[in-house]
């Protein structure tokens, strides 16, 4: 990092694409909603539609990140509201075995991250996405990204 | 106990030679701490002096025996506490090392006279040991820290406990109920040096509770009820001018004596309350006969 | 331009017999909306370039007749097979524009909707590059996904007419009717021996204080009666097959050992030597080994207690129309249903496993519950509606009601508020007043909860006539072993002032808890259960009577807590859910459902067990099959499986990588 980039600006030029998975009752809602209120947010998001976030495996999410995606993240209904019953919380524990893998090979455990949103409120799929960037932040001024091979 | 009531630890002592059990001397063991008062003032400190005595006994490799439910109370709550919190073992082994060699590693369990007796011994099993039954009237006084809190003692619901009752049945001693019997007996806590009128006011409806069935004796199975029965007896029919002459007995001396030991070791000579009891007719005649 | 007429004209005769797909994309302006921040032209040139794009455009605004027949002719004239529109949401117009081509012909689910407005052009308006970037790369994901979409087909599944309702208390009943009435038959199916449930139990209601078998008898003598209702009691659910629309039910019923002819007369009882205390009475009543359960009961037949009978004959012989029959056997019956209404109904709280309050403890007989009141109530209890004490059959002095017995109680496990106790305990202690003037009369509450129309009115009525209220949450029930004596210890929290109550009676307000039996019939059923217990309703305000499986629906207080009115209104909207298939004659589905690859798939089961529906079951070897009906399309089989057998059509592993790559591939395409 040089002396005049700010941590904030620093990780804006390393990340420009971000993978988000999302499911197509609140969690595409809620970006819907954030799109209508026109909140702003980083280019670097990218929404893939999935019909529940218990869909998504490791596959996709290695998939992503091996294909030129800086992190992966998954949102999903808030808790007792998913359409299926319990996917969100499925996903939740897949995310936290995954987390658990990077872990162990070494490699910052940001990178791939669950949220819940609500359909009917735009902030919480834009405040999903900033918490995102604030945690690879953190994990990136430390270590670098995934492809430094932090 | 040692202190104030060395026939306590004797008839304990002989109790568990007569069922087999070895006792190792604790060298260099503290008071527990108590339970209600130092527990209050400074709890990580009272979890470092108990964890000490704790650790004495691991490095003997043997259960520690309480005859007291204070003592019970504090080293059972902090061996349990320190075996499942590793974060509070940590601080209290830090601690520790400037005390010396310790270290708490959780490798042995605290027990209590009453229930060693009570389960692991057994109504029957004590039958079978004793030498002799007395018949007998008795009201029950568990105390405080034996049962409670029932999950974490795990011995028996404190709502409706009967481990006492039953074993002091084969011995011929019939518990009589009294009203609101599980309440505490005004000594322990702390209550007693901080409010000490306070402690009087349960103490006082608690004999007027046990004077109503009339029993023979007060069984306790803690020195410090026993004290509390004994002494604040005394201060009633000084101060109130009531006319109790309970005899307070300890479990300890009650299954000492049926198991054979001697009337004198027994310690009921030294009896502040029911100078004159001595277990009953019955045993009289019994040495009558073997004489 | 020659050329690619050419082109177009054998691209023409291929795409009618291949699958080769033909895509054409369609970036919509939407005025200013997406192009004042994309530029769509190049995010249209892009697409062209991407292999099987036989046309990009873009337009002002796709939704409009002439954007939406820019599709058409596009099918129509170059044979395009899958579209993809760029434009706003999946909601908002991804169904026009697949309407649009299911009307040329293409099945609908080929059509990919790609969101550049919200997801893009109105979230980044001032990184126009970025933006355009990122347009490009969605667009590109979205064509590599509509390659491989397959048609996806909307089956209409025809429904069995007849339904099936488990528990005929007031909501199974009331369900009953409703259904009866639309012309559906019923089969209702009660465990007891008699209809009608906890109602029938209650001595009055509140707010009216009415009595509840008068109230219900019109709706019992009327399911009763109903051509189109078949009535089995005694008789359980043994096993149920198949999914929503059509599914087989077996049914045990069990031996009543009367038969049919019964005139109720009730010589048989009279006559019968065996006594046992009532259950259906709480305990304040006798009845015989042959009995009915109370006057009232419907069906009128009696039934033999086969355990306690000591099989005298008396009955046999006494019974002018020889209806006893000890050789009755139990039957089962199997039959076919298109939905379900479960109306099972509840348990009241065990009070038991509350040390403090030594509940059917000896010594403690005097302490009872609510429903144990309301019996000794009624008309024909032991006591003949009197207020006796159980212990010396004495009328109590002061009487000790305790709130929240089993509610509101984390170290039991109930962390709910049962909702009903405060309302009955209050209704209790006024007519116990009215009864009793000189009987003190006190409610022990935490919070006194009567929400609703008429019930503030109790409340106060009942504090006017001098029942007393404490909050306080009393720590336990004393008794004096000499005398026998109860007191209820409590804190009387607004005047921090501890009290012990004098109570020759205490009465506990017991929960309302899931009913006996639930866990085989929740199991038997394949829906899902709330952390209490109940089952659980699929959404919790928009949904409250349909359970976790199509077809299956929840009526009354098995799926929680609630009063009468509540539960009859709950029932009438499972009726009426339940009824819809019925009485439109079919179900239509899309069948987005998942395929197995027996090649690959290993038989591990994993599949089975993560659908939440239950719908996928075992073929007789062993292997998962999907059952098409029951699947909601969730597609949390596919990251479940070990070898990938099992995938989501159009949401295939293959699927979601193509448009993974487009999305994650290359950073800025501007760069």
């Amino acid at each position: 990092m040089s002396d005049c980039e700010t941590p904030d600006e620093y990780v804006k030029e390393r990340i420009n694409n971000i993978v988000i998975f999302m499911c197509n009752e609140c969690g595409q809602g809620s970006a819907n909603t954030a799109g209508v209120a026109r909140m702003a947010y980083n280019p670097a998001f990218r929404i893939i539609r999935v019909q529940c976030t218990g869909q998504v495996g490791p596959i996709q999410i290695m998939e992503a990140l091996n294909n030129g995606a800086d992190a992966v993240a998954c949102v999903g209904c808030c808790l007792g509201a998913c359409h299926f019953f319990n996917g969100n919380i499925i996903s939740m524990h897949r995310i936290k075995l995954m987390k658990k893998v990077f872990k162990e090979l070494g490699y910052s455990d940001q990178f791939v991250n669950q949220y819940t949103s609500r359909a009917a409120e735009g902030e919480t799929a834009v405040g999903d996405f900033e918490n995102i960037i604030e945690r690879l932040t953190t994990a990136i001024t430390e270590k670098g990204t995934l492809k430094d091979g932090c | 106990m040692p202190n104030r009531y060395p026939a306590i630890e004797k008839s304990t002592r002989f109790v568990m030679k007569k069922l087999g059990y070895e006792i190792l001397e604790m060298e260099r063991a503290s008071c527990c701490p108590a339970p209600g008062v130092f527990r209050s003032f400074n709890k990580v400190d009272w979890m470092v002096a108990g964890a000490r005595n704790l650790c004495i006994a691991e490095k003997l490799d043997a259960d520690i025996l309480t005859v007291c439910n204070g003592c019970f109370g504090t080293l059972q709550e902090i061996n349990k506490h320190l075996k499942e919190n590793e974060e509070h073992r940590d601080i209290v082994n830090e601690k520790l090392k400037l005390l010396g060699d310790y270290e708490f590693k959780g490798t042995i369990n605290v027990r209590h006279v009453a229930e060693v007796l009570g389960y692991e011994v057994g109504p029957w099993g004590l039958e079978d040991i004793i030498t002799r039954k007395i018949a007998a009237r008795a009201a029950v006084h568990y105390g405080c820290h034996f049962l409670k809190p029932t999950r974490l003692r795990e011995i028996e619901s404190s709502e409706g406990p009967t481990i006492v009752e039953e074993l002091i049945e084969v011995l011929g001693v019939e518990s009589v109920r009294f009203k609101e019997q599980l309440t505490c007996c005004g000594a322990g806590g702390g209550v007693k040096a901080y409010d000490g009128k306070a402690s009087d006011t349960i103490f006082e409806e608690k004999m007027k509770n046990i004077n109503d069935v009339q029993p023979d004796f007060i069984l306790d199975i803690c020195p410090f009820c026993h004290l509390e029965y004994e002494t604040a007896q005394d201060q009633l029919n000084k101060n109130k001018g009531c006319n109790y002459d309970y005899p307070v007995i300890h479990l300890s001396q009650l299954v000492a004596y049926c198991m054979g030991m001697d009337r004198e070791f027994v310690g009921l000579q030294y009896q502040l309350m029911g100078k004159e009891y001595n277990f009953g007719v019955e045993e009289a005649k019994k040495e009558e006969e073997a004489a | 331009m020659a050329v690619k007429e050419e082109k177009m004209e054998k691209s023409e005769v291929e795409s009618e017999d291949s699958e080769e797909p033909r895509i054409g994309v369609f970036c919509c302006h939407c005025g200013h909306n997406i192009a004042g921040t994309v530029d769509v032209a190049q995010v249209a040139d892009y697409a062209r370039t991407l292999p099987n794009v036989v046309k990009a455009e873009h337009y002002m605004f796709m939704c409009s007749k002439p954007g939406v027949q820019m599709l058409k002719d596009s099918i129509k004239e170059l044979g395009v097979n899958r579209t993809v529109v760029a434009s706003c949401s999946k909601n908002q117009h991804g169904i026009t524009f697949a309407k649009a081509i299911a009307e040329e012909g293409i099945n609908k689910h080929r059509h990919q909707q790609v969101n550049v407005r919200e997801y893009c052009s109105w979230v980044h308006k001032k990184e126009q590059d970025k933006a355009t970037a990122k347009a490009i790369r969605l667009v590109e994901a979205g064509v590599n996904r509509s390659r491989k979409l397959e048609d996806v087909e909307t089956r209409r599944i025809p429904t069995t007419k007849a339904a099936l309702v488990i528990g005929a208390g007031i909501a199974g009943l009331r369900a009953s009717h409703d259904l009866a009435e639309l012309g559906i038959p019923v089969f209702l199916v009660e465990k007891n021996s008699t209809i009608g449930g906890h109602m029938t139990q209650m001595n009055k209601t509140f707010p009216t204080l009415e009595c509840p078998q008068c109230s219900i008898s019109p709706l019992t003598n009327g399911v009763a009666n109903h051509p189109l209702i078949e009535l089995y009691t005694n008789a359980q659910i043994k096993a149920i097959g198949g999914s929503m629309g059509n599914f087989e039910v077996d049914i045990e019923i069990k031996p009543r050992y009367v038969k049919d002819n019964c005139t109720s007369c009730g010589d048989c009882s009279t006559n019968c030597p065996v006594e046992v205390p009532s259950e259906w009475d709480s305990g304040m009543s006798m009845r015989n080994a042959i009995y009915k359960a109370y006057p009232q009961a419907i069906p009128a037949t009696f039934v033999r207690d086969k355990k306690n009978c000591i099989e005298c004959n008396t009955c046999v012989n006494i019974c002018p129309v020889q209806a006893v029959d000890f050789s009755m056997e139990a039957e089962t019956k199997t039959v076919k249903v298109g939905s379900i209404v479960v109306a099972a109904g509840y348990s009241e709280y065990d009070p038991t496993e509350i040390e403090p309050y030594h509940y059917g403890q000896e010594g403690y007989e005097d302490v009872i519950t609510q429903l144990k009141l309301e019996r000794m109530l009624s008309p024909t209890s032991l006591t003949n509606s009197q207020i006796l004490r159980p212990s010396d059959g004495k009328i109590p002095k002061s009487i000790v009601m305790i709130q929240c017995v089993g509610s509101r109680n984390e170290q039991v496990g109930n962390k709910y508020c049962t909702g009903v106790c405060c309302k009955f305990a209050i209704k209790n202690a006024h007519i116990l007043k009215d009864m009793y003037p000189d009987t003190d009369v006190t409610i022990c509450y935490i919070d006194v909860r009567t929400p609703g129309l008429n019930f503030e009115e109790m409340y106060q009525s009942t504090q006017e006539i001098g029942v007393r209220f404490i909050r306080g949450r009393p720590s336990e029930i004393t008794r004096n072993p000499l005398t026998g004596e109860l007191k209820v210890i409590v804190e009387d929290t607004l005047t921090m002032t501890p009290l012990q109550l004098d109570a020759d009676m205490v009465v506990l307000s017991a929960a309302m808890v899931p009913p006996e039996g639930i866990g085989p019939l929740g199991s038997k059923l394949k829906v899902l259960r709330s952390k209490e217990g109940f089952l659980k309703e699929f959404h919790i305000k928009m949904n409250p009577t349909l359970s976790s499986k199509g077809g299956i629906f929840l009526a009354g207080t098995i799926q929680g807590p609630k009063d009468i009115s509540e539960s009859v209104a709950h029932a009438g909207s499972a009726a009426a859910l339940a009824a819809a298939p019925l009485v439109r004659g079919y179900i239509e589905k899309e069948m987005l459902v998942p395929t197995i690859d027996y090649d690959l798939c290993v038989n591990c089961g994993m599949c089975i067990t993560i659908c939440a529906p239950a719908a996928i079951d075992t073929d007789e070897d062993g292997k998962p099959i999907v059952n098409k009906v029951a699947c909601r399309s969730c597609g949390m089989c596919m990251p479940s499986c070990p070898t990938a057998a099992i995938q989501l059509i159009n949401f295939t592993d293959d699927q979601l990588y193509d448009e993974i790559i487009a999305v994650s591939g290359g950073g800025a395409v501007c760069e």
